[in-house]
């Protein structure tokens, strides 16, 4: 992959982040040493878990971004870690090390400062879909990650992770919330639904739209530095 | 009447020793081309769904069947025929209606092109890749898309309590994975067993047997 693009960025800002992608809607972010886990939910099949780890953040109770038993191994490997999770996650993880975390709170943890947004997570029904707690993360304003939501940032990011294919979302809104957040860089998350047929699919029409507005979007198979 | 479902949005309804072949399109690796085929109905000229050098395998073997669809697919393919919107129609045995509209919105900065929606013989509704519907029909059995860029799966799932078929069958997912699958798959049962309809996954070996 080129990364050159983020690279540069990086050099200009002078702070390094780097970015490792696992499936779905899991990734890690490393800063000097610390660690912090986002979404390491069960269709992550290709998790492994890291060292150093400071912090994890859930976005919300749905399984494939809420594993218990990931959880569980994180803590086992870094007993310092704390989990920031709505509090329909922590009530069902108490044995655990956990933080409830509410949309605007700003939290720090081993030089992170993660910013919640949303509250909601997006609705699958009008009818038939309960209403779910949802946090969306801001890590050091520079990446955003939504979880299950279009909720805006309402600061300017660097970099997005993109949830392209959702069962509460079509293409126009993924393609219209990608234009409205408006990174550098954008990511494809949330995707364990499509088959490698729909990756080439989803990635063309996202990256179509993303270069009309000067935002590069790229797949990211192991790690980049932002 | 026997339908038989092949990958993506193709299907072949089978009745009297007649066939007709419904979007035998570009990711239908698995069509097994029936020799008694009079038909060929095409909702629209995207290739997932038209595809013009399948159509030309199945004309190998069934030289005199004809194709149906928006005047889009015309210019694409010979010995087509162009169907107006509210047509009723025979291909061989089989009565058709045709339903002329548009494929739905991709995104507003994509072209719209026209979409043919079809019912067959009263008794099998398929739109193409629209979620427009007629309100006033009551088909027995629908083939239901469920993973499409112009569509969440709320829509299908509103078409269902609607239309309010005995039985739906998942069409239009070659973009998801065997999780993608099980997720809509899951959605789409508990969303619409309330309504009476009957969801189910068929593949080619499983055909629904259709009486009356």
């Amino acid at each position: 992959m080129d990364n050159t693009f983020a690279r540069i960025n990086l050099a200009k800002k002078g702070v390094l982040m780097r970015l490792t992608k696992f499936e779905h809607s899991c990734f890690t972010l490393e800063k000097e040493g610390n660690v912090l886990v986002v979404d390491p939910g069960a269709w992550a099949t290709d998790f492994v878990v890291p060292e150093n780890v400071v912090s994890v953040v859930v976005t919300h109770e749905h399984a494939d971004h809420f594993d218990p038993e990931k959880l569980q191994a994180i803590v086992d490997k870094n007993p310092e870690a704390i989990i920031y999770a709505p509090e329909a996650v922590t009530s069902q993880v108490n044995n655990l090390p956990t933080q409830i975390v509410s949309p605007d709170e700003v939290m720090e943890v081993g030089g992170f400062t993660l910013t919640f947004t949303g509250g909601v997570h997006a609705t699958i029904h009008k009818d038939f879909h309960p209403e779910y707690q949802n946090v969306g993360v801001i890590v050091d304003d520079v990446l955003y990650h939504p979880g299950d939501s279009l909720a805006l940032p309402n600061r300017p990011v660097k970099v997005l992770s993109l949830p392209i294919i959702a069962p509460w979302e079509k293409v126009s809104e993924s393609v219209d919330f990608l234009i409205a957040v408006k990174p550098e860089f954008a990511f494809p998350t949330h995707d364990a639904m499509l088959s490698e047929f729909g990756f080439g699919l989803y990635d063309r029409w996202h990256k179509l739209a993303a270069e009309k507005y000067g935002i590069v979007y790229e797949r990211i198979t192991d790690s980049i530095d932002i | 009447m026997k339908l038989t479902k092949y990958e993506h949005a193709c299907f072949v309804v089978e009745k009297d020793n007649q066939s007709i072949v419904v979007d035998p399109g570009s990711d239908s690796n698995n069509l097994k081309i029936p020799t008694n085929v009079t038909g060929i109905l095409i909702t629209h000229e995207h290739s997932d769904h038209f595809f013009p050098e399948r159509i030309a395998q199945i004309r190998l073997v069934n030289p005199s069947a004809v194709v149906y669809g928006p005047s889009s697919i015309v210019s694409l393919i010979e010995n087509a025929k162009i169907l107006e919107n509210n047509q009723n129609f025979q291909v061989g045995n089989f009565e058709i209606h045709s339903f002329v509209g548009t494929h739905d919105l991709i995104h507003p900065e994509s072209p719209m092109i026209p979409n043919v929606s079809y019912l067959i013989d009263t008794v099998i509704y398929y739109g193409g890749d629209s979620l427009w519907y007629p309100e006033d029909i009551h088909p027995k059995i629908v083939a239901i898309p469920i993973s499409a860029n112009w569509m969440r799966f709320s829509d299908a799932i509103e078409m269902l309590r609607v239309l309010r078929p005995q039985y739906a069958f998942p069409t239009h997912d070659r973009l998801l994975s065997d999780i993608g699958k099980t997720v809509a798959d899951t959605h789409m049962t508990n969303f619409t067993k309330d309504y009476g309809v009957s969801y189910e996954r068929r593949g080619p070996s499983e055909p629904i047997e259709i009486n009356g």
